[in-house]
C-alpha cells in the first residue's frame, strides 16, 4: 500500500516536473525578428524579413503579423432599379491596416481557428461597424473579400518551416513578405505556442515601420506645412512644364 | 530598382507603368485639350492608388501638362488669352456654386446616383453629337472646298448676336458678347465641381459648337483655362486635404509633358474635324464603361470612401 503511494506520488511529480518544464521551455521559447526594422526609403518595393526561434520539440507555433490600425471608410455599393451606385457609407474601426497568420503545415488549422482566438474570421471580434443598423456580416465578408484581393489579409498555410534541434526543442523558421503598400507605424507580431491543441504561451513583440530619407522629409513637409508644400507643388510643375515647352520649342527650331 | 516610394499614397509603383500612364494623358491634352482627369483618375485607382490621392496628385501634374501644352501651342498662335480669361472666370464662380449644390444633392440623398446618370448622359449627348456632326462635316469637306455654301442663321446665332457688349475675339476670328463664354463657363463649372473633374471634356465642345470658335485654337485655349482650374485645385487639395503626392505627380508630369508637346505637333497634322472624331471615340469608350459599371454586379460592394 505504502508502495503503490510512493509510486503514485514518484509518477505524479514526474508529470508535474515534465509539464513544468515544457511550459517552462514554451514560455522561454526565444524569437527573433531579422531585420529588427524596416526602413520605407524612396526606391521601397516591399521587403521580407526573417520569424525563427525555438519551442519545445512537441510544440506547435503560430504567428500573427498585424499592422496599425488606419481609417477604413468606404461606400457601400447597393442596386436602385437596373443600377449598382453607392447607397451609403460604412466606417470599420480598429480595423488593421494588415493581418496575415503564418501557420506551421503539420496539420489543417482551419476549424480550430476561431476556438484558438486566431485568424482573420476572428476579427469581427474586433473590428467595430458604425453605423450600427448595417448589415454586419455582409460588411465585414466584403471587408476582407476587398483585403484579401489587395494581398493585405490572409492565412498562410505550412509557412512555418520546423528542424530538429534536439530532444528537448526544435527550431521555426518563417519569412514574411511586407507588400509594396506597406505603411509606416508600429506592427505587432504576435506568436502562440501550442501544446497538444492547447494554448502555452502567448507574446507580442513590437515592430517598427518607418519612413527614411527624402520620402520622410516629403511627408513632413506635406502634413506640417501645407500650404507651401501645395505651392511649391504647383510651382515645380509649372517649372517642369515650361521647361520641356521650351526645349520641345527650341528642339523644333532647329 | 524600377520601384518607387508614395510618400502621401504610401504605395510602391513601378516607375515604367506611371510615366507611361502620364506620356498617354499627356498626349490626349496636347491632341484634344482636355485635362485627361476623366481618364487618368481611374487609371491610378486601378493600380492601387488611393482614389483621393489620385484625383489631385492628377491636378498637380495637369498643371505641367496643360503649362507645356498652352506654351506650345501659344507659339504655334493657337492661345485666345481674352475668351480663355472670360471662360475661366465665369468656370471660378460656376465651381464654387457647384460644390454648393452637390452640398445639397448629398443631403437630399441619391446624389452619387444623379451624378452618374447626369455623367453618362452627357457623355453620351456630347460624343455622339460631335462624332456624327464630324464624320458629316468630313464627307462634304470636298464639296466645302469648291466653294461657300449660303448658311441659315440658327435661332441659337440670332440670340448671340442681339446680346449687348459685342466684342470682338481676334484669335479665335468671331464677335461675341463677353456674357456667353462667362454663362457657359460658369456652366462647365458646376457640371466639374458637380462630376469632380476639370470639365475639359465637357468645354471642348462647347467652344466649338457653342462658340463657334475654330479647333485648334480651342484647344490652346481649353489648356490655359485648365492650368489655372489645376493650379487652383493642387493648392486647395494640399491645403484642406493633405492628399496631393508630389512624387506621383513628379512621375507623371514627366510623362505627360512629353506627351503634351508630341500631341500638340500630331494635331497640326490633322485636320479638326479628325480631331473631333478621335476625341468623341474616347468620350464614348468613357461614355460606355461607366454605363457597363452601373448595370453590372461590381465584383466588390465596398469601395474605398472617395472613389467612385
Amino acid at each position: 500500500m505504502l508502495n503503490q503511494k510512493i509510486k503514485t506520488t514518484g509518477w505524479f511529480l514526474i508529470l508535474l516536473i515534465l509539464t513544468a518544464s515544457a511550459a517552462h521551455a514554451a514560455q522561454n521559447s526565444e524569437f527573433k525578428i531579422k531585420p529588427n526594422q524596416l526602413g520605407i526609403g524612396t526606391f521601397f518595393a516591399g521587403q521580407d524579413i526573417t520569424l525563427c526561434g525555438t519551442l519545445p520539440t512537441g510544440g506547435e507555433i503560430m504567428i500573427e503579423v498585424i499592422g496599425p490600425p488606419k481609417d477604413a471608410k468606404f461606400n457601400i455599393k447597393g442596386r436602385v432599379g437596373p443600377f449598382w451606385m453607392n447607397r451609403g457609407k460604412v466606417e470599420l474601426e480598429k480595423a488593421p491596416f494588415l493581418y496575415v497568420l503564418l501557420l506551421p503545415g503539420t496539420q489543417k488549422w482551419g476549424a480550430q481557428l476561431p476556438s484558438l482566438g486566431v485568424g482573420v474570421e476572428h476579427l469581427e471580434q474586433i473590428i467595430t461597424i458604425r453605423p450600427e443598423n448595417l448589415d454586419h456580416k455582409m460588411i465585414f465578408e466584403q471587408f476582407i473579400k476587398l483585403k484579401r484581393s489587395e494581398h493585405l489579409y490572409g492565412q498562410k498555410e505550412a509557412a512555418i518551416h520546423y528542424v530538429t534541434e534536439n530532444q528537448k526543442t526544435k527550431k521555426f523558421e518563417a519569412t514574411f513578405h511586407f507588400p509594396s503598400s506597406t505603411i509606416p507605424g508600429e506592427y505587432r507580431i504576435a506568436t502562440t505556442v501550442l501544446q497538444d491543441n492547447r494554448i502555452m504561451n502567448r507574446a507580442v513583440h513590437h515592430f517598427q515601420v518607418e519612413e527614411v530619407g527624402v520620402i520622410k522629409s516629403i511627408h513632413e513637409l506635406a502634413y506640417n506645412k501645407e500650404l507651401i508644400y501645395g505651392i511649391l507643388c504647383v510651382v515645380i510643375a509649372l517649372f517642369v512644364g515650361s521647361v520641356m515647352g521650351l526645349f520641345f520649342g527650341r528642339s523644333e527650331a532647329h | 530598382m524600377l520601384h518607387i516610394y508614395l510618400p502621401i499614397a504610401q504605395h510602391s509603383v513601378l516607375l515604367p507603368v506611371i510615366i507611361g500612364l502620364g506620356f498617354l494623358v499627356g498626349l490626349l491634352s496636347g491632341l484634344f485639350g482636355v485635362g485627361g482627369g476623366f481618364l487618368m483618375t481611374p487609371l491610378l485607382i486601378m493600380i492601387g492608388i488611393p482614389p483621393t490621392v489620385a484625383a489631385a496628385s492628377d491636378s498637380n501634374q495637369i498643371v505641367a501638362a496643360s503649362a507645356s501644352g498652352t506654351y506650345a501651342h501659344y507659339r504655334l498662335g493657337n492661345v485666345d488669352f481674352k475668351m480663355g480669361i472670360y471662360l475661366l472666370i465665369g468656370g471660378v464662380i460656376g465651381g464654387t456654386g457647384g460644390v454648393q449644390i452637390i452640398k445639397i444633392l448629398r443631403q437630399l440623398g441619391n446624389a452619387d446616383f444623379l451624378i452618374q446618370i447626369t455623367y453618362v448622359v452627357m457623355l453620351g449627348v456630347v460624343g455622339s453629337y460631335m462624332f456624327i456632326e464630324s464624320l458629316q462635316s468630313l464627307r462634304t469637306a470636298k464639296q466645302r472646298e469648291t466653294g461657300p455654301t449660303a448658311q441659315k442663321q440658327s435661332a441659337y446665332a440670332r440670340l448671340i448676336s442681339m446680346l449687348p457688349l459685342q466684342t470682338r475675339f481676334e484669335r479665335s476670328g468671331i464677335v461675341l458678347s463677353p456674357i456667353v463664354p462667362l454663362v457657359l463657363g460658369g456652366f462647365v463649372g458646376v457640371l466639374a465641381a458637380i462630376m469632380g473633374v476639370g470639365g475639359g471634356f465637357i468645354m471642348v465642345p462647347i467652344m466649338v459648337y457653342l462658340l463657334r470658335m475654330p479647333m485648334h485654337v480651342v484647344v490652346g485655349t481649353s489648356l490655359f483655362q485648365i492650368l489655372f482650374t489645376c493650379m487652383n485645385v493642387t493648392v486647395m487639395q494640399a491645403y484642406s486635404n493633405r492628399t496631393v503626392d508630389f512624387v506621383l505627380a513628379l512621375l507623371l508630369l514627366v510623362g505627360s509633358t512629353i506627351g503634351a508637346q508630341v500631341g500638340a505637333k500630331l494635331s497640326r497634322r490633322l485636320k479638326g474635324d479628325q480631331l473631333k472624331i478621335f476625341l468623341a471615340t474616347i468620350v464614348l469608350i468613357v461614355m460606355v464603361k461607366m454605363l457597363v459599371g452601373l448595370l453590372l454586379h461590381p465584383h466588390f460592394l465596398l469601395s474605398y470612401y472617395g472613389g467612385d
